[in-house]
């Protein structure tokens, strides 16, 4: 057996073990759902930036750091992190006041409508099918590379144990699992990384290497990187995820599950500060290696080839395992939320105890995983079709809806679920005629820009001639009224240091970036032009 | 010069969220403090 499958098959057991250990903790629907609605700031950190960062994040987005992007990426993940703070403001806190299990449900309340809460079901089936699809194929793929089982073995690997804890635990386990892995693969990223540092001249020198490097794509480190549309790029890119990190049932979804509001609100602030940060250290890996093993034919295997090239195999192993663990956290995320979904929101049925729920809960989700295997196995939806539906769909359809939900007055029943179909049929057919008939859907005439614009207009539209509920009125009121539990001075000044550090932090950020990059680009730069004159 | 300029967009994008998350709870705060000095 070599060192990488003991790596894989040890990190399976710890988190099969995990699971176990919090399934049992696990006593009602509200346990499984939503953990009991007492997850602690450390957890609703490591549960969101678990479920963020898949496999996708350490193999597509580094592919683009390597092939030139690396400004570009980091500027979309800064707009997106800054999503993470502000999210909570506006529609986060308020999901978790209205005290509801999911997303759609959170709908069903507010507008006191079944038809929307089947439409929001029916969305976030769709979409985080898909994504969850992807992630399992990819996370089955490394687990492949990894230990030398065939394709069926690894799949099925991947699939048992995903879904063992999570059919067990539900969420109680997820966001346990999920922090255990965001932790695992945080550290040792960190360590792999100074090796890679080490092995290509240091990180220090990093800047004036890559300039003096005939080699490296030209004009990557400068602020629009090798494209000149990729400022613009960046800007409208992060616009989409930041809006979709607020509003999404697998990002906004976990602070159902948080102790208070001052936990949402201090985890958004951990979750972009390590958002912004680790992402950027893991770019900076990513385009060290252009040093030694520049022009790769396969730039999304950048940091696996690092892995086994760039630093010793017991910490080439970690890291593998870790990525993996990354696909695993998101994987499980997508599979518990799907399934509360199904189960809650689209079938909908009454039981007579929480038991009784419970269970079909679990039937729901396995039968789901069972069907997810077999599309995996047989190949029955192409990538290609997958990237339509994952992710950015939901906040395309319902984006609007969220926060009109929480702040407009004039939003109806009618209008929003007008909006929201309409965002989602937009979007779809915008990404056909982009795709199949090239049409330059781009910057902010993105699918997703065109789906919102139809969905606030649909909105409006909807809206007229139709007057609130009295119901749908006195939720709006109810979900504005702070509730006592929440009103502790004491926890506004501790949410305000929280505050300060990311104000604190975005400074430090501008300076670090203007000394260590712009200053000493412009000196390699000039170096380089002398040289040659 | 663009690199610069750059820098502190990048900056600023989460300075910006920090403080739009400070002057709301600013705000909060204050509420309920008038609140509590009411009754």
């Amino acid at each position: 057996m070599n060192i990488y499958l003991w790596g894989v098959i040890t990190s399976i057991l710890i988190y099969l073990l995990v699971g176990f250990y919090a399934g049992r903790k696990v006593k009602n629907v509200e346990d499984y759902y939503v953990s009991g609605r007492n997850a602690s700031t450390f957890l609703i950190t490591g549960t969101m930036f678990a479920s963020m960062l898949s496999i996708n994040g350490f193999m597509g987005d580094t592919a683009y750091a390597y092939s030139g992007y690396i400004t570009s990426i980091v500027l979309i993940n800064t707009i997106c992190a800054s999503g993470y703070v502000i999210g909570p403001l506006f529609f986060g806190r308020f999901i978790r006041r209205a005290k509801v299990n999911t997303m759609p449900s959170y709908f069903f309340k507010r507008f006191n409508s079944i038809r929307i809460k089947r439409f929001a079901g029916v969305v976030t089936v769709i979409s985080l099918s898909a994504y969850f699809l992807s992630v399992i194929k990819g996370t089955s793929i490394l687990m492949q590379s990894l230990t030398g089982f065939n394709e069926t073995i690894a799949l099925l690997l991947s699939w048992g144990c995903i879904m063992i804890f999570t059919l067990y635990s539900g969420s109680k386990g997820v966001i346990l699992t999920d922090t255990i892995m965001c932790i695992f693969f945080l550290s040792v990223t960190i360590v792999a990384g100074s090796y890679v540092f080490n092995s290509t001249g240091g990180v220090s020198n990093l800047v004036t290497n890559l300039v003096n490097n005939p080699l490296a794509p030209d004009g990557m480190l400068s602020y629009k990187g090798i494209d000149n549309n990729s400022l613009f790029y960046a800007i409208t890119m992060g616009i989409i995820w930041m809006i979709t990190v607020s509003v999404s049932p697998w990002q906004a979804g976990r602070n159902l599950m948080a102790k208070n509001e001052h936990v949402i609100f201090r985890s958004g602030v951990l979750t972009a500060l390590i958002t912004v940060l680790f992402l950027f250290y893991l770019y900076l890996i990513a385009i060290s290696i252009i040093q030694i093993n520049p022009n790769m034919q396969k730039p999304e295997e950048v940091i696996i080839w690092a892995a086994y090239k760039a630093m010793p195999e017991i910490v080439g192993m970690l890291l593998l395992t870790g990525i993996m663990a990354a696909g695993l956290s998101s994987a499980s995320t997508f599979l518990s939320v799907v399934s509360f979904s199904i189960s809650s929101d689209i079938l909908d049925i009454k039981f007579k105890n929480e038991k009784k729920q419970l269970n079909f809960t679990r039937i729901v989700l396995f039968i789901f995983s069972i069907i997810i295997l077999i599309i995996a196995h047989y190949n029955i939806l192409s990538i290609r079709v997958l990237a339509w539906f994952a992710s950015t769909i939901i906040a395309a359809s319902w984006g609007y809806v969220a926060f009109a939900s929480v702040w407009s007055k004039k939003l109806t029943e009618r209008g929003a679920y007008y909006a929201m179909i309409s965002g989602f049929l937009t979007f779809i057919i915008a990404r056909f005629l982009k795709e199949y008939f090239d049409i330059p859907l781009e910057n902010f005439l993105h699918p997703f820009f065109i789906a919102t614009f139809v969905s606030i207009l649909s909105g409006i539209l909807g809206s007229q001639n139709q007057i609130k509920t009295k119901e749908e009125i006195k939720f709006q009121i109810f979900l504005h009224i702070l509730p006592k539990k929440e009103s502790n001075i004491l926890d506004y000044k501790k949410d305000k240091i929280f505050a300060w550090i990311i104000i604190i932090s975005g400074i430090i950020i501008s300076i670090l970036l203007i000394n260590y990059w712009a200053f000493a680009y412009e000196d390699a730069i000039n170096l380089k032009l002398s040289m040659k004159s | 010069m663009n690199e610069i300029l750059y820098s502190i967009l990048i900056g600023s994008c989460i300075t910006l969220s920090g403080l739009i998350l400070t002057l709301n709870l600013n705000k909060e705060q204050e509420k309920i403090i008038s609140k509590q000095k009411k009754f």
